[in-house]
């Protein structure tokens, strides 16, 4: 895994919207995704910014769709998760897994400490 | 109907409505339900919107046929039958219930009044339903070229299918505005980054240039 293979924090919670949404993935679902699911109001831009920095890795793709009448005639732009994307996020959480193993934090010292009492 | 009040009344009756729509005209739907709720408040000019008048008139003339299922709704019915029973097909449900509605007034007055009533119509329209215009331009500056197809879109549908609905008009643009500005803050980060790096690119350039002529 490659230096900037890594996924910040909050490029692992939008790629899991983009998994969740499946085919309905764009700015303003997952923008209320997060709102509604993890109660964080984050901006458009900022949802666009990151997600134009995954596609630049090759993370995720795009394309547009159909311009509606609610949108003021605009088209709307659908985002993908991608298989190297799809392996990043993965890896991410296996690194987070491998650090956690063994802490207070983590499922084995939890599960010793339950079996000794 | 239990409902004694007539905007209580009105307000079911709307809520019906809406639900006997197709759901692809629903949300286009419930934005005209606040004009309703404004109306009832303190705009009684606000049916006076052309567009509003529309959707009242086909939401309605759809519920008309599931007979027997809703209670008279300010007269519409009555307005809605003369306008069907009319020859001429030219005139439009929203031009009927404005010839209505100056039919009292004498033929002068009609004349001038009619001209006020679609600019009153117009301007309601126009700042009831739509996101601000400025915060929209200001976005464009900043936008680049393809994000500017995509995000005004976006915080159009959601001003216009979620927040208008559920919190009205005046929470819904301040609701815009703010979106405006924490979306800018991290597009001009972004730019500054790109040309940064490309500040930061030239003056490499310079210098290995320099070197080497030396």
């Amino acid at each position: 895994m490659g230096k900037g293979d890594y996924l910040g924090e909050f490029e692992q919670i939008t790629m899991l919207a983009l998994v969740r949404l499946g085919s309905n993935a764009y700015g303003m679902t997952i923008r209320r995704e997060l709102a509604e699911r993890i109660k964080r109001e984050v901006s458009i831009g900022a949802i666009y910014t990151t997600l134009e920095r995954l596609e630049r890795k090759g993370f995720v793709a795009s394309h547009v769709g159909e311009p509606t009448k609610e949108r003021g005639g605009r088209a709307k732009r659908y985002f993908k998760i991608l298989a190297p994307g799809n392996k990043a996020l993965d890896e991410s959480w296996n690194n987070v897994q491998r650090m956690r193993d063994g802490t207070p934090l983590g499922g084995t010292l939890a599960s010793i400490v339950g079996g000794l009492s | 109907m239990s409902n004694s009040d007539p905007k209580e009344k009105n307000q079911d009756t709307f809520s019906r409505m809406y639900d006997l729509m197709d759901p692809k005209h629903q949300s286009d739907f419930k934005f005209k339900e606040i004009r309703l709720k404004n109306w009832n408040k303190e705009q009684p000019n606000i049916i006076f919107n052309e567009e509003y008048v529309e959707a009242v008139y086909r939401a309605r003339r759809k519920a008309i046929n599931h007979q027997g299922y809703l209670d008279n709704f300010n007269n519409l019915d009555d307005l809605i039958h003369e306008f069907e029973s009319q020859d001429s097909n030219e005139m439009s449900f929203f031009d009927h219930l404005t010839k209505k509605l100056i039919e009292p007034f004498n033929p002068t007055f009609q004349i001038i009044l009619k001209p006020i009533m679609l600019l009153f119509s117009m301007k309601i329209g126009t700042t009831l339903i739509s996101p601000p215009k400025t915060g929209e331009k200001i976005l464009y500056l900043f936008l680049s070229k393809d994000a500017r197809k995509h995000i005004p879109g976006d915080l159009e549908e959601e001003f216009t299918t979620i927040i208008l609905p559920k919190f009205g008009p005046r929470y819904a643009r301040i609701w815009y505005w703010k979106q405006v500005f924490f979306s800018l803050v991290p597009i001009i980060q972004g730019r500054m980054v790109k040309w940064g790096t490309i500040a930061w690119a030239a003056k490499a350039a310079e210098w290995v240039s320099s070197r080497f002529s030396s």
